[in-house]
């Protein structure tokens, strides 16, 4: 009897075992990784790639990285290959850029950025919670998900980068706006609570439902650039962890004598920095990771500890090895598309060498795709606070933004510019110049000098002195356009080129009259669709500075303000956002703070013919924020 | 020199014309001789005819944009109409269409209207040199735009911005030089002729400024020169930026030419006369070498041509909306223009033109005004 | 004056002379070190002319991609490189730092300059010597033969030829060149190296590569020393060709060939090879603006690029080098000259 009961037991305890088991191995799923890594572990150098990633890899599958109306074929893809790109200033690749963000968390929408942003999906944060007042965020980090050199990543390194970076006066001098509450320059800075090893909270003072947006989107930038640094790697130079001695041969290599936290500074890499020489060796999150960075060459190879699969478990990326090129003339980088160098490039195509790239596309063996350009690539600003009250007076009559809505052909410098790739934005208003003229009348400006122009209400002709930055070569071409289509309604414009520095700086100083640039810049989700120091100054800076400085501005204004706040704080993609977002729209339209003049244009994106998951449509930028699923067919 | 018959004679008379010419005369025959010399001299009147009176042979103003003519080839002149019959020079209008495969714009003739071409008749109203307001040009159309040497990105007549550059290009030259000359032979002079510390300090200075690499100076100059200033003051700075290189050059040679001929023995004779310094330097000295100084300056404005071209390329140098060859050039330096849009370059071909004929004109200058030749 | 120096004949030649000479090198070199002085002054005024620094061009080009930095990054390199101090205090660090051999950090590049340049600098050299090494040889002969049979229609043909090179905007031809070739023959001159070899590091193959491809910078950047090479080779010649000891050897029955090259070629080279000293820099810098359309990576773009983007450091190191060169160069020029032609050896001529 007894015996009978022992070898139950037995049996059920070894049963149980088994059952125990069981749920593991069938959870266990099986991950391929590529070749050369698998070479790797084989010797020994790697631990296998169920280790390597996280007990929960993101799954990237159809409609996951690009929407299915862009990429309706998506397929597994296979291992191998090199990517080749060329790019123009030393170190910095603005495609390979955007091609290694990897977000915190990820927008979803019309692709990627939106402007119908739908909502917020898991990216390295793969769970997460809003309180009800949109106060308060909970995060939690992808378990087991680990640096490039194989460190796990826990809230240990959230809360190095918050207390120890953020909150050091000397790594951070100025608190970013960012991570402050409401996004207002003047809110509370965030408070960061760690719950456990892999969950975090951000408490802000007041509701900042944005700060999901930020973290996905904001000036393209990504975990780097927020909350999460590799702290087994930067403790050595930072003071709290490593004495000055330590740190002595580097700092002397650097010039330096005490200055730790240049030295810090120098070896903290951020999102735009991954190109550099400095960010070899730095642990980072991403596809690929910088292995060498020359004078002439960029080369960045795959990252064993990537957190991403497909849908049949294989690790991403596909592609082995991204190499970027330094070439010193725009032409010439174009000309190495041409002859099929270039397996990938968005950024310094241009719309007038489509003819070109068509014709080559055989030779050359790649393809040209037209997508969406993610900016609404021109517009004109008018600077609401300028000085000269005779300007306040006309320029802040709307009836006067509408009459140049309608004074402007934009047809004319769509084909022109653009080759005929543009749309007009929402808030333009068909050609109308009589009706523009008479509006003008209208408003007082009906007497003209000897040239035929109209002069304003102090007397003296009116002038739109339209000073703008060397940034992009259409700008000059679209002014010499308006000054033409402007002079028909007799208003008078006159264009001066300065240089870029010069520019931002008369901006900050509320000195630029007008300017010409692109608006709606996705990577800067403001609910402006421009920048704010460039039309309002002074009424931004009352805003700023809670009413101490700057000018109070008039009612309409301080609306927008309102319905600023209520985007920012509202969840993207929640029915309180899109409200807002629409009310934006409406007030854009109704007040025209600035004149939008061509929407919807078109980017001409080079892509290698063996290529696969290539998307056929959708917004450029997207494209690049998908290069981890990229894979050459051949 | 014995007279001995009639051959004699005509070779005694021949060579007493010589005898007698004075220096000019002997330089202007020699100076026929050389034929692409004086090719080159031809040309240039040309052209800076064309600079001069470029408002009345343009047909149109430099901001004329023609919508729907963005990129249009040179337009075809017809001398025959459909008969075969000799008329009046047309034109037909072009029609656009983009050929959605290959992406590219093709042009079409619009055969349904002629469009005359009247010579000496009334066109866009402008103001010649700013000064006197006309409307007359000397080729006109109406009811379709006539590119002689095509249209640019934004429909606009690249004939026009061609010979009004010209106008910038080619004076800049002219002024640049004309301050380098300035400077150089009064320092030069000065210099060399004075000699002592003068001359030190002033062979100091020429050193260093030519020691200075010329490509970070010339842009950092270039990239200060305010972007906001008018077109005006933005040419003056250029041509005094590019004859700041010139003129040391030409300071050293003046002082190493005065320095020679100081120690001649013609020099020592006029002052022996009890000539004035001053009529020494003027009728003795500086005769023997301005033809040196001619040739110089003339071989000196190529190269200020093409410094403004490479300002150009470089971004600095003339802006928008002012138009000089090296604007034009700018829009030239694309694979699609070149590719697409070969009439861009035409402007590359005055420029060539252009520098080709100072030179010859330059050599054959030289070779007219040296004194040892014969 | 004149009378004194027409009669001036040093009674025992060499010693005079050579003292002569060593004194007026020691006195150059003295000089040397004001003058570098001021030129550190006059670059470091230059470079900082344009307004705003490597700072705000730096953030302008981000700008331009969408992307942007952070306030405290901003902060973080104002410090570093010192952009908040008033210019004095900025320049006198920088030429603390270059006399100690440290020649500062670039922006643009982010390594130290030392390294930038030395690997730039061989490459440069390199080619532009193999360029002057072309430009004599090609120069050289049709100077001759232009000189020998002046007015001929070779004559005519081969100047023709020489200022068209000294006449087309180089970079200009070389994207034309680059087009036609590769649109007519497929022949990719995108770049020094083939497509395979850009990425690969140092091999026998790629200088074997290199070498194959590299005939077509030199053509295009050795086109307009060329014509002007031609151009004075000729005129030299021909200056000394109407000269009396060549009529005066003609009678004595020397054969022509011998006669040309025995002294008027040799005279006529002479001032082409004092020009070497004024060669250093150039030699250095590279061809600049054609370099940068064909991509060759030598420091003229370099600095180009440095000059524009303000990057105080690189240019002014450049700039410096470039400086110095230009001067120990025309140093070494002068010294040439005088050592091969007496007659400038005495009085104050110094060309």
């Amino acid at each position: 009897m007894k015996r009978f009961w022992v070898i139950g037991l037995v049996l059920v305890l070894v049963f149980s075992l088994m059952l125990g088991s069981v749920p593991i191995s069938f959870s266990q799923k099986k991950y391929n990784e590529a070749p050369i890594l698998a070479e790797l572990v084989k010797q020994g150098k790697l631990p296998p790639v169920e280790e390597r990633l996280p007990k929960n890899p993101l799954v990237v599958g159809p409609g996951v990285l690009i929407q299915k109306k862009d990429l309706p074929d998506w397929k597994v893809g296979k291992y191998g290959g090199t990517l080749r790109s060329v790019h123009h200033s030393p170190g910095w690749n603005p495609d390979f850029y955007i091609g290694n963000i990897e977000p915190l968390v990820a927008v979803v929408g019309e692709g990627v950025p939106a402007t119908g942003v739908k909502g917020i999906a898991p990216n390295i944060i793969d769970k997460w919670e809003v309180s009800k007042d949109n106060k308060v965020f909970t995060f939690h980090i992808r378990e087991g998900l680990k640096w490039s050199d194989g460190y796990p990543v826990t809230t240990e390194d959230v809360q190095f980068a918050y207390e120890d970076i953020l909150l050091n006066d000397k790594l951070t001098p100025v608190f970013p706006v960012k991570l402050r509450s409401g996004y207002k320059s003047n809110g509370a800075p965030m408070k960061l609570e760690v719950l456990d090893k892999y969950t975090f909270r951000v408490i802000f003072a007041e509701p900042y439902g944005g700060f999901l947006l930020q973290l996905a989107i904001n000036q393209w930038g990504d975990y780097s650039d927020f909350l999460l640094k590799p702290k087994h790697y930067l403790k050595q130079f930072h003071i709290k962890y490593t004495p000055l001695e330590k740190m002595q041969p580097l700092l002397k290599e650097m010039g330096l004598t005490n200055e730790w936290w240049q030295l810090f500074n120098m070896k903290n890499i951020y999102s735009w920095g991954r190109c550099t020489p400095q960010a070899v060796g730095f642990p980072m999150l991403t596809a690929w990771i910088p292995t060498s960075i020359t004078q002439s060459t960029i080369m960045m190879e795959r990252n064993p500890y990537y957190f991403k699969v497909d849908t049949a478990g294989n690790q991403l990326p596909y592609i082995d090895r991204i190499v970027s090129t330094q070439v010193q003339d725009v032409e010439m980088m174009n000309m190495k598309v041409i002859t099929g160098e270039v397996d990938f490039l968005r950024e310094n195509t241009a719309l007038a060498k489509m003819p070109l790239y068509k014709a080559n596309e055989e030779k050359g063996g790649f393809k040209v795709i037209l997508v969406d350009h993610h900016l609404d690539p021109v517009g004109l600003e008018l600077n609401f606070t300028y000085k000269d009250p005779a300007w306040r007076k006309v320029v802040g009559d709307v009836r006067f933004r509408k009459a140049l809505n309608m004074a402007i052909d934009r047809k004319v410098i769509i084909d022109s510019v653009y080759y005929g790739f543009g749309g007009f934005p929402e808030t333009a208003s068909p050609y109308n110049p009589e009706m523009a003229n008479r509006l003008l009348d209208e408003i007082g400006l009906n007497k003209r000098d000897k040239d035929g122009f109209r002069l304003g209400p102090d007397g003296k002709t009116f002038i739109i002195p339209v000073e703008y930055g060397t940034f992009v070569p259409e700008f000059p071409l679209v002014g010499d356009l308006l000054v033409e289509q402007l002079k028909k309604v007799g208003i008078k414009m006159t264009l001066k080129p300065i240089e870029i520095g010069l520019w931002g700086q008369r901006v900050n100083a509320n000195e630029l009259q007008a300017t010409i640039m692109w608006l709606r810049d996705l990577g800067n989700e403001s609910p402006w669709t421009w920048n704010p120091s460039e039309i309002i100054s002074l009424y931004w800076l009352w805003y700023e500075s809670g009413g101490k400085q700057g000018e109070e501005p008039p009612a309409w204004v301080k609306k927008g303000f309102e319905i600023n706040e209520k985007i920012w704080a509202s969840i993207p993609g929640s029915e309180e956002y899109n409200k807002a977002k629409r009310e934006k729209l409406a007030w854009e339209k109704q007040y025209l703070p600035v004149i939008s003049i061509v929407g919807k244009a078109k980017q001409p994106v080079i892509v290698s013919a063996r290529l696969g998951n290539i998307p056929r449509s959708g917004r450029d930028i997207a494209i690049n924020y998908s290069m981890e699923q990229f894979f050459f067919t051949r | 020199m014995l007279v001995q018959g009639d051959a004699d004679e005509a070779l005694y008379k021949g060579e007493e014309k010589l005898y007698l010419a004075s220096q000019w005369q002997l330089i202007w025959w020699k100076f026929k001789k050389h034929r692409l010399a004086v090719a080159g001299g031809i040309i240039l009147m040309f052209l800076y005819f064309m600079a001069i009176f470029c408002e009345f042979l343009s047909p149109y103003s430099i901001a004329t944009s023609f919508n729907g003519y963005q990129n249009a080839p040179p337009t075809k002149i017809h001398f025959l109409d459909e008969n075969g019959r000799l008329v009046r020079p047309f034109i037909y209008g072009m029609k656009r269409e983009l050929d959605i495969n290959t992406f590219q714009y093709k042009f079409k003739e619009d055969k349904s209207q002629k469009y005359f071409i009247y010579f000496f008749a009334k066109g866009e109203p402008y103001k010649f040199w700013s000064l006197i307001e006309t409307d007359i040009h000397l080729f006109v159309t109406e009811g379709a735009p006539i590119f002689l040497f095509g249209a640019d990105t934004l429909g606009r007549d690249l004939f026009t911005r061609c010979l009004y550059g010209a106008r910038i290009s080619l004076s800049i030259g002219l002024v640049g030089v004309f301050l380098s000359f300035t400077l150089g032979l009064i320092l030069g002079g000065i210099s060399g002729y004075l000699g002592g510390t003068i001359d030190e300090i002033i062979q100091r200075s020429i050193d260093f400024l030519t020691s200075l690499p010329t490509i970070p100076l010339w842009m950092s100059l270039s990239a200060a020169l305010p972007r906001s200033w008018p077109v005006i003051k933005t040419y003056f700075a250029i041509t005094i930026l590019l004859s700041l290189l010139g003129w040391c050059g030409l300071a050293r040679v003046v002082r190493g030419k005065l320095l020679a001929l100081r120690e001649e023995e013609f020099t020592l004779a006029a002052r022996l006369a009890g000539a004035s310094e001053w009529r020494i330097i003027t009728r003795h000295l500086l005769p023997s070498f301005t033809s040196h100084l001619i040739v110089s300056i003339t071989l000196s404005i190529p190269n200020m041509i093409l410094g403004e071209t490479a300002l150009s390329f470089l971004g600095l140098g003339m802006q928008p909306p002012a138009v000089s060859w090296g604007t034009l050039l700018q829009s030239a330096q694309r694979i699609d223009s070149i590719a697409l849009y070969p009439w861009y370059l035409i402007p590359v071909l005055f420029v060539i033109v252009t520098v080709l004929a100072f030179n010859f004109l330059g050599d054959g200058l030289r070779d007219a005004a040296d004194p040892y030749a014969r | 004056m004149a009378a004194v120096s027409l009669s001036k004949l040093p009674p025992n030649g060499s010693h005079i002379r050579r003292s002569k000479m060593l004194y007026y090198v020691i006195r150059r070199i003295l000089i040397l070190i004001p003058l570098l002085l001021i030129l550190s002054m006059i670059s470091f005024v230059i470079i900082q002319l344009p307004p705003g620094d490597m700072l705000t061009t730096y953030l302008n080009r981000l700008r331009m991609s969408g992307a942007s930095i952070t306030e405290d990054e901003i902060v973080r390199l104002t410090q570093l490189y010192g952009l908040d101090r008033p210019l004095y205090i900025q320049y006198f660090k920088w030429v603390r730092n270059l006399i100690r051999g440290n020649l500062g950090l670039s922006f643009l590049w982010g390594r130290p300059v030392r390294e930038i340049l030395a690997e730039r600098l061989p490459l440069t050299i390199f080619i532009s010597i193999l360029t002057t090494i072309f430009v004599w040889v090609v120069a050289i002969p049709i100077g001759i033969y232009s000189a020998l049979h002046q007015y001929s229609s070779f004559d005519y043909i081969f100047t023709f030829i020489g200022y068209i090179g000294l006449s087309v905007p180089g970079f200009l031809l070389a994207l034309i060149l680059i087009w036609l070739l590769y649109s007519n023959f497929g022949l990719n001159m995108t770049g020094l190296f083939s497509p395979e070899f850009v990425t690969a590091p140092w091999s026998i193959a790629k200088v074997l590569d290199m070498f194959k491809r590299i005939w077509f910078p030199l053509i295009i950047i050795g086109m307009g020393g060329t014509a002007g090479l031609i151009r004075v080779m000729r005129a030299n010649l021909l200056d000394e060709l109407r000269k009396q000891y060549v009529i005066t050897a003609r009678a004595k029955g020397l054969p022509e060939s011998r006669l040309i090259f025995k002294y008027p070629v040799r005279m006529a080279i002479n001032p082409l090879i004092s020009t070497i000293g004024w060669m250093f820099a150039g030699i250095v810098s590279g061809e600049s603006l054609v370099s940068i359309v064909l991509n060759i990576q030598t420091v003229g773009p370099l600095l180009l690029q440095a000059t524009l983007g303000q990057d105080m450091y690189l240019a002014g190191s450049i700039t410096m080098l470039l400086s110095a060169l230009t001067i120990i160069g025309t140093l070494i020029s002068d010294i040439l000259l005088a050592w091969l032609d007496p007659r400038i050896r005495f009085g104050k001529v110094e060309e």
